[in-house]
């Protein structure tokens, strides 16, 4: 493994059993059935207080939880969450997300129905730590074979979970009236008793892309904020965030100006970090310089978009995390027949950032670049089918 | 199910049997779709000397995807000349379902490949750098194959005025 010295990898490899080498980006088909003993490139990691990883992956139509105590060397016997399998959505832009607090484990997914672009919106948990799930539970309340998907889930530090996806219902019904609507919209829901129940569905936004996935996640406030691409006008398929709160104002995220009737496959990342402050990461294909962005929210204020990645090797697919004024964005490029784990740093917040650095490297396919969830340790991982999961621990340079 | 889920048992069971079955070739798309691997689109191309054609790129889980190309279907009713390229990126599990809707658009005809490539990034860097993934993807060629790439749905008119100055 090659790396500079001031990142520290934390893990060795994790070899999952089966690694189907599905595209990425693209949505599976809709009436395809699981692929029999192939386990999804696409995962789930996140944290619990006690220091133990957790890894949701999907294999047989079934989503698996297991846990590991010696930070990610080995995960331990899994769980199933769904018994009856049914067709989870498993590729770049649409995992299972996965959530721990205390003994409850929380897992949301998109579920693929028999109808193209079609599915439900799921949600299982477990009250005992993940030794058993309930039933799942279908969270959507419109439950017409329409679009409800790109599934994502947060968890704030005292187990309020908040679940947001795209869904089709306005635009069903626009269309069944002979009007036009363009896009899908955002709805969300929020629980604040670690899934028992939830608040109703709720429309964040109208007007969305269709095909991105969400970003989302809680600010130190309580209340969650999410960024996905949205459609201003007519094609400008450009970012949008907003809190998960009544009455929420939608904030321009981008004003890149892609023109596009078309699906970028391609979402957003956020994290706020403990000062409230929203850091952002995108992709764009308009303006004069296509490629990847950072930038900085604080409240109405916002920095200039920075441009980061080499487009010269399609960088793509970007991640981002923060701890105190230390930064971290991580995405993937592709050169030479072989994807790179491409990182770089800001020590002052994000405004001066460190060279790239090459932190893995992979033939063959491999997942997007993640940020364990659930710490405020810059925890990175990559799951390739060369190499399993990795896990690094970012750590600012002296 | 049909013939799509036997396509997909069977790369199933190609994966299940380790390493000598991934030493074997993927499993064969249906007959009419062919594998598009590094090289296939100079081929394209060079079949098509001093010709005009479009490379359509899509998937079967692109949303926007077919609006345009039932307009191709369409204009190629009314042109049987035009000669269009479909290029699913999926992958040959889903070339049967690829080749099932592109009939239904209409391009049942066409010249069809798919995307057979661990990653669409392999492909995409040897077709074309500016283009991220996002599809529809629209590659006109002129008579002397200088390329014009358009991301999104490409409206009728300017397929339409395309064809005017293009196809015989």
């Amino acid at each position: 493994m090659t790396m500079r010295a001031h990142w520290l990898a934390l893990f060795a490899a994790i070899a999952l059993p089966g690694v189907a080498a599905a595209a990425d980006g693209m949505a599976p088909s809709a009436a395809a059935m699981p692929h029999a003993h192939a386990s999804s490139l696409a995962v789930s990691v996140t944290a619990d207080a006690e220091g133990g990883l957790w890894l949701a992956r999907v294999q047989d139509g079934q989503v698996r939880v297991s846990r590991s105590v010696d930070g990610g060397r080995h995960f331990g016997d899994e769980t199933v969450v769904n018994a009856v399998a049914e067709n989870v959505r498993a590729e770049g832009q649409n995992r299972p997300q996965l959530a721990v607090h205390g003994e409850r484990v929380a897992v949301a997914w998109s579920q693929a129905l028999a109808k193209r672009f079609s599915g439900h919106v799921r949600f299982a948990r477990s009250i005992d730590g993940g030794r058993s799930f309930l039933p799942p539970v279908t969270i959507n309340d419109d439950l017409q074979e329409i679009g409800h998907g790109f599934t994502a889930m947060a968890m704030h530090d005292d187990g309020r979970l908040a679940i947001a996806w795209l869904d089709s219902r306005d635009s069903t019904a626009a269309r069944s009236a002979g009007k036009e609507w363009t896009g899908s919209s955002l709805y969300y829901v929020q629980s604040a008793d670690g899934g028992a129940t939830f608040s109703p569905n709720t429309r964040l936004a109208a007007h969305t892309c269709q095909c991105c996935r969400i970003a989302i996640d809680f600010a130190p406030d309580g209340v969650a904020v999410a960024l996905w691409r949205h459609v201003f006008g007519t094609d400008t398929r450009d970012f949008a965030m907003a809190r998960l709160a009544p009455g929420s104002r939608i904030v321009r995220a981008s004003e890149d100006g892609w023109h596009i009737d078309g699906c970028p496959h391609h979402g957003g990342a956020l994290h706020v970090d403990a000062r409230g402050r929203r850091h952002l990461a995108w992709f764009t294909g308009g303006g004069e310089q296509p490629g990847l962005y950072y930038r900085r929210a604080d409240g109405k204020r916002m920095t200039r978009p920075m441009a980061f990645g080499d487009g010269g090797a399609q960088a793509g697919h970007p991640a981002v995390f923060s701890r105190g004024d230390d930064v971290w964005l991580a995405w993937r490029e592709y050169a030479d027949n072989t994807f790179r784990l491409q990182v770089m740093e800001s020590r002052d917040g994000g405004r001066k950032w460190s060279t790239p650095s090459t932190l893995a490297s992979a033939t063959g396919n491999t997942d997007l670049p993640l940020f364990v969830t659930g710490t405020g340790e810059p925890l990175l991982y990559w799951n390739t089918p060369a190499s399993g999961l990795q896990l690094f621990r970012l750590e600012a340079r002296p | 199910m049909n013939t799509r889920a036997a396509t997909r048992w069977l790369l199933a069971s190609l994966l299940l049997a380790g390493t000598t079955a991934l030493a074997s070739p993927p499993p064969a798309p249906a007959a009419q779709v062919q594998p598009m691997t590094r090289g296939s689109l100079a081929k394209i191309v060079a079949a098509r000397p001093g010709k005009a054609f479009i490379v359509a790129y899509w998937s079967v889980g692109c949303a926007h995807c077919p609006k345009e190309l039932r307009t191709l279907g369409e204009l190629k009713r009314r042109h049987p000349q035009l000669d269009v390229v479909l290029v699913s990126t999926d992958t040959p599990a889903e070339a049967q379902e690829a080749a099932q809707l592109a009939a239904g658009f209409g391009l049942g005809q066409a010249e069809q490949w798919v995307f057979a490539a661990d990653a669409p990034e392999m492909l995409r860097a040897e077709i074309d750098l500016r283009w991220h993934g996002e599809l529809p993807r629209t590659a006109f060629y002129d008579r002397q194959h200088r390329v014009q790439a358009v991301s999104g749905v490409v409206p009728a008119q300017r397929l339409q005025a395309w064809i005017e100055a293009n196809v015989p």
